[in-house]
């Protein structure tokens, strides 16, 4: 008894003192980053109920049905068996412990059992999943590729390791009479009778051996897990915890050097623009790095990874953690006699850039930092809930705003927005073009000499740029004036007073340039008294709702999916035609995933007779950008496939008459896919690509006079002499245009 | 050196003399990307000197889909030899290739052309030439591109022989590129080539706004579209509704006797009015 009480409490004083070396050293590492912002204290209760749910619930996780639920059994195999290393420790000290009160409860026994017996099958369930899902087998397409596959089947190899040491000690408890529980412990009990026929005395050994065997497991496994990515045991509570709420979508942070946003009219000398080295990361960043799991979730949504691009979120996760930490010894050396004393390699390590080619020893090779298209994707499934998008971000705007380094192709988007302020640079008076040929007048502010928005006005229409200016779009707002005007919505767009929102520039990472498309924005609404906005462009709408409260703007912003979807709730509008389409609908990523606009789209062709709904197969919080997200539409992709191709690939397996959306971006994007698959022979000509609107609009219109005009109107001319920036007859009736094509 | 089993549409690629067992130049690696677009990519390395004889005896083996060779001043003598002992096309300096039903398509910066003999001799401009080339489209003072409504890569051909007609450098919409009927970095769109040439003939473009952002700095606007509707025309100084497989070959006659006729000739800067009644 006292050797085996020596030799227990000697391993666990060995492991105890590895383990928390270990720690303090991450924790060292930790505080190297710069502080946090100050809102991830902020509101405890939400953050509660997070690990509440996302934790102990394993909310996350079981979005996965199989793995989630392989996890939640080890997760709460875990804590329940907390109880059995508390009597593994007691029977050290004295041979019949039990835990005090309800340490002989059948129900306790029988509980502890269960897990075990659960544990050993979310065990075997993921060494299934990992064979069949391995990179060896899958390739790419795995979403363990580029994980460490050693340490987990390593630690997999540890868990079965602990179950069975404890069935061991357990059964041998039985034999020797020392075990806690008379009933319950079912498994123990099958063990034991195994067991048994070894005699009393091998039992005896058994039972010590056991116990000091699981203990050491257990130990060891303590160990492995603080020098393995298998620390998310110990670093997801907080990580969940301290992680931006609801999530990690929406808005992106503004640029914050230690723990204060930036003042882009007067930085601080010090002040830290973005991310240009990893101790520039705050200190929740490095959490972040240090609690990947490498499952790889993200990677399997990832429209880059899938596409053939170098970016996965997770191995540019990796890839951080990996250099906070081989660069940690360098940073924390305290002088440069220190440094110099370091060994080459760490030295090495402390010189590679943070973004730069992977020849010249960059961590974050320039092409993965740019393949980003910010849907969002990674955030959603991780169930840890890294914020991938913000710190890509962030790494941008340093390489923007600091190094002038980014795809050049993007300047002439940044170019046009500070001179003319739109992408194309058509300049604010080409923003009313879209209004003309309309069978009303579209009330423009200022038009009457208004200094407000007049009482009578519910709605700001913020058009947007594309919804100004790219052809498509103009339909969409068209369709949307239309179906606005049918039902009765007074509203009013600003016209020459719009300038873009900035999303692009933000997402590039050029936040001064967006700072000062925000304030001009803000200011403008703000002067007009905009209180309600409607919007059809996923991005604006993201913005306008968003990110302008952070510049003082803070109006009540609805998609037009959505307004749409109320007024035919409320009976405003009525369709009546039968429309007769198979129709499939792509969420676009800023409207869906980051905004959670699901259904409003969805229930406006619910409602449209006629309309047969088929989905994609990755729809709702799992769709597939489009690839236009994160300025991405304004940069060239030449690495991999297109990432719209893919997508209208999967639209097109849906068999559709009319593909729909609810973004310009994706509609722009899916309408160059779908006519380069036509090119190709591989998509039906009569396939369309159209905003949910135009369908509603189409189902609206009257079969009266209206109509009747709008199919005379291209042929007999009506419209007088085209004058440069008149819109064709033809356009201003999508209806009569959906069937044209 | 070469497999013994017959190869599925096998596409010679000649390795780069500085090629070593380790390491392949980059112009290699780049015509072994390209080869794999059109076939299945073989390898050839020999020394130079010989490299004629024994890529025309390969080839008569085992008749590849194409031979493709980096274009240099020393290796367009054993192209040319090649293609002549062969009897084979020849396309030079091409940017990219692909395979359309049962031909190839060579693109290169002037023209694309379909190529239709069982094997053909390409020889392929390395790519840091590229933003030489590019500078070149955005640089030139006239540009002549397409679009979708030019229909097929041949319609390119034609658009290209104005382009030269002109002295003009061609480019295209970022569909045409998309589509392969011109080379990528030569669609004239947002992002893409941003061009501010004298004069821009545009053939078959609708005009989308991605394109006209990037033909804002270009002086005199002409435009040739089927669709009297098309927002090119609205953009256009001259617009032609009409059928650019009409309206160009005659432009070409046009340009033919002008240059026949000396005292005719005039600056390739037709602001002329004759142009936008064509």
């Amino acid at each position: 008894m006292l050797v085996r009480l020596i030799i227990g409490l000697a391993m666990t004083a060995a492991a105890l003192g590895l383990a928390s070396r270990r720690l303090l050293f991450l924790y060292r590492v930790g505080r190297l980053g710069q502080p946090v912002d100050p809102e991830r204290t902020k509101d405890v209760g939400s953050r509660a109920w997070a690990v509440l749910t996302e934790v102990l619930a394993q909310r996350k996780l079981l979005k996965w049905t199989v793995a989630g639920a392989a996890h939640a059994a080890v997760f709460w195999g875990f804590l329940i068996l907390g109880a059995t290393i508390l009597e593994g420790y007691g029977a050290l000290f004295q041979r019949d412990f039990h835990i005090p009160l309800i340490g002989t409860d059948t129900w306790l026994g029988f509980l502890e059992d269960l897990f075990i017996v659960a544990v050993l099958a979310g065990i075997a369930t993921f060494a299934v999943l990992r064979i069949r899902q391995s990179p060896s087998r899958a390739g790419r397409s795995s979403r363990f590729s580029g994980s460490h596959l050693g340490a987990a089947w390593l630690v997999l190899f540890m868990i079965f390791n602990v179950m069975w040491t404890l069935l061991l000690y357990r059964g041998a408890q039985i034999n020797t009479g020392y075990f806690p529980y008379r009933h319950g412990a079912f498994a123990s009990e099958i063990a034991a009778k195994i067991l048994h026929p070894l005699g009393h005395s091998a039992n005896d050994v058994l039972e010590t051996v056991g116990i000091l065997g699981s203990l050491g497991v257990v130990l060891g496994f303590l160990v492995l897990v603080v020098n393995s990515k298998h620390l998310h045991i110990f670093l997801a509570p907080f990580n969940i915890a301290l992680s931006r709420r609801p999530r990690a979508l929406g808005a992106l942070l503004p640029v914050y050097s230690d723990g204060k946003e930036v003042d882009f009219e007067d930085p601080g000398e010090d002040d830290k623009i973005g991310r240009g080295a990893i101790e520039d990361f705050t200190w929740k960043g490095l959490l972040d790095f240090s609690t990947c799991t490498e499952c790889g979730r993200c990677q399997s949504q990832c429209p880059a990874w899938n596409t053939g691009k170098p970016l996965s979120p997770k191995l540019l996760i990796m890839g951080l953690r990996d250099h906070a930490l081989a660069k940690a010894p360098y940073l924390l050396a305290d002088s440069d006699d220190a440094r110099a004393a370091l060994p080459e390699a760490v030295r090495a390590e402390g010189e590679r850039p943070l973004v730069g080619p992977v020849a010249d020893g960059g961590v974050i090779d320039p092409d993965v930092l740019w393949s980003c298209v910010t849907c969002g994707a990674c955030v959603e499934q991780c169930p840890v809930d890294i914020e991938h998008v913000d710190h890509i971000v962030d790494m941008r705007r340093y390489q923007v705003m600091i190094e002038s380094e980014f795809p050049h192709e993007a300047q002439g988007m940044l170019r046009n927005l500070e001179r003319k302020g739109d992408p194309w640079g058509r300049g604010n008076k080409a923003r009313l073009e879209w209004t003309q040929g309309l069978p009303f007048e579209v009330r423009v502010f200022g038009e009457n000499g208004e200094e407000a928005l007049p009482g009578d006005v519910e709605y700001l229409f913020w058009v947007g740029c594309a919804g100004s200016l790219d052809d498509n779009a103009k339909k969409t707002s068209r369709s949307v004036a239309e179906l606005l005007h049918e039902a009765g919505v007074e509203f009013m767009i600003l016209g020459s007073g719009e300038t873009c929102t900035g999303d692009a520039a933000r997402r590039l990472g050029q936040e001064l340039l967006f700072q000062e498309l925000a304030k001009q924005n803000v200011e403008t609404l703000n002067e007009v008294g905009a209180r309600k906005i409607v919007v059809t462009c996923a991005h604006c709408f993201n913005t306008l709702s968003n990110e302008y409260p952070q510049f003082g703007g803070d109006y009540e912003v609805v998609h037009h999916t959505e307004l749409l979807a109320k007024l035919v709730a409320e009976g405003k509008l009525r369709p009546v035609n039968d429309v007769n389409l198979a129709v499939t609908y792509h969420d676009p990523c800023y409207l869906g995933r980051h905004n959670r606009v699901f259904s409003p789209p969805r229930d406006i062709l619910g409602s449209v007779p006629g309309v047969r709904l088929t989905e994609m197969p990755r729809n709702k919080e799992r769709s597939f950008c489009c690839g236009a997200g994160g300025a991405r539409m304004w940069m060239e992709e030449t690495i991999g496939t297109r990432i719209n191709e893919t997508r209208t690939d999967e639209a097109l397996g849906t068999e559709p008459d009319l593909v729909t959306a609810a973004c310009p971006y994706c509609i722009v994007m899916l309408t160059d896919g779908v006519a380069t698959r036509k090119q190709e022979g591989k998509a039906p000509e009569n396939v369309r690509v159209a905003d949910v609107s135009e369908v509603l609009l189409r189902s609206i219109q009257k079969p009266g006079p209206k109509a009747v005009a709008a199919a005379a109107e291209p042929a007999a001319g009506a419209e007088p002499t085209p004058t440069p920036g008149a819109e064709p007859a033809a356009e201003s009736q999508p209806a009569a245009d959906l069937e044209a094509e | 050196m070469f497999p013994p089993m017959p190869l599925a549409d096998p596409v010679l690629v000649l390795a780069d003399e500085t090629d070593d067992d380790d390491a392949l130049a980059q112009a290699t690696r780049e015509l072994l990307a390209l080869a794999r677009r059109v076939g299945t990519p073989v390898l050839v390395r020999c020394d130079h000197c010989r490299a004629a004889e024994v890529l025309i005896d390969i080839a008569r083996d085992h008749r590849p889909r194409a031979i493709l060779i980096n274009s240099s001043p020393a290796n367009d003598r054993i192209s040319a030899q090649v293609a002549v002992h062969l009897e084979s096309a020849i396309a030079t300096d091409v940017t990219d290739l692909s395979f359309d039903d049962d031909h190839l398509v060579a693109v290169s910066d002037r023209m694309s052309s379909e190529i239709h003999t069982p094997t053909s001799v390409i020889t392929v401009r390395p790519r840091n030439h590229e933003s030489q080339r590019e500078l070149l489209l955005t640089e030139a003072d006239v540009v002549v591109a397409g679009g979708r409504g030019v229909g097929s890569a041949e319609g390119f051909s034609l658009l290209a022989r104005v382009a030269y007609a002109l002295g003009g450098r061609l480019g295209g919409t970022h569909t045409a590129g998309e589509l392969g009927w011109c080379p990528r970095h030569a669609s004239i769109s947002l992002p893409g080539a941003r061009i501010r040439p004298r004069l821009y003939l545009a053939g078959g473009v609708s005009g989308s706004v991605r394109h006209r952002s990037a033909i804002r700095g270009a002086g005199t606007v002409v435009a040739i579209d089927s669709d009297p509707n098309a927002p090119i025309l609205r953009e256009a100084d001259f617009g032609i509704v009409g059928d650019l497989h009409e309206v160009l070959p005659a432009l070409l006659d046009e340009l033919a006797a002008r240059a026949a006729s000396p005292p005719q000739t005039v600056t390739p800067v037709p602001s002329s009015p004759e142009l936008a009644e064509a």
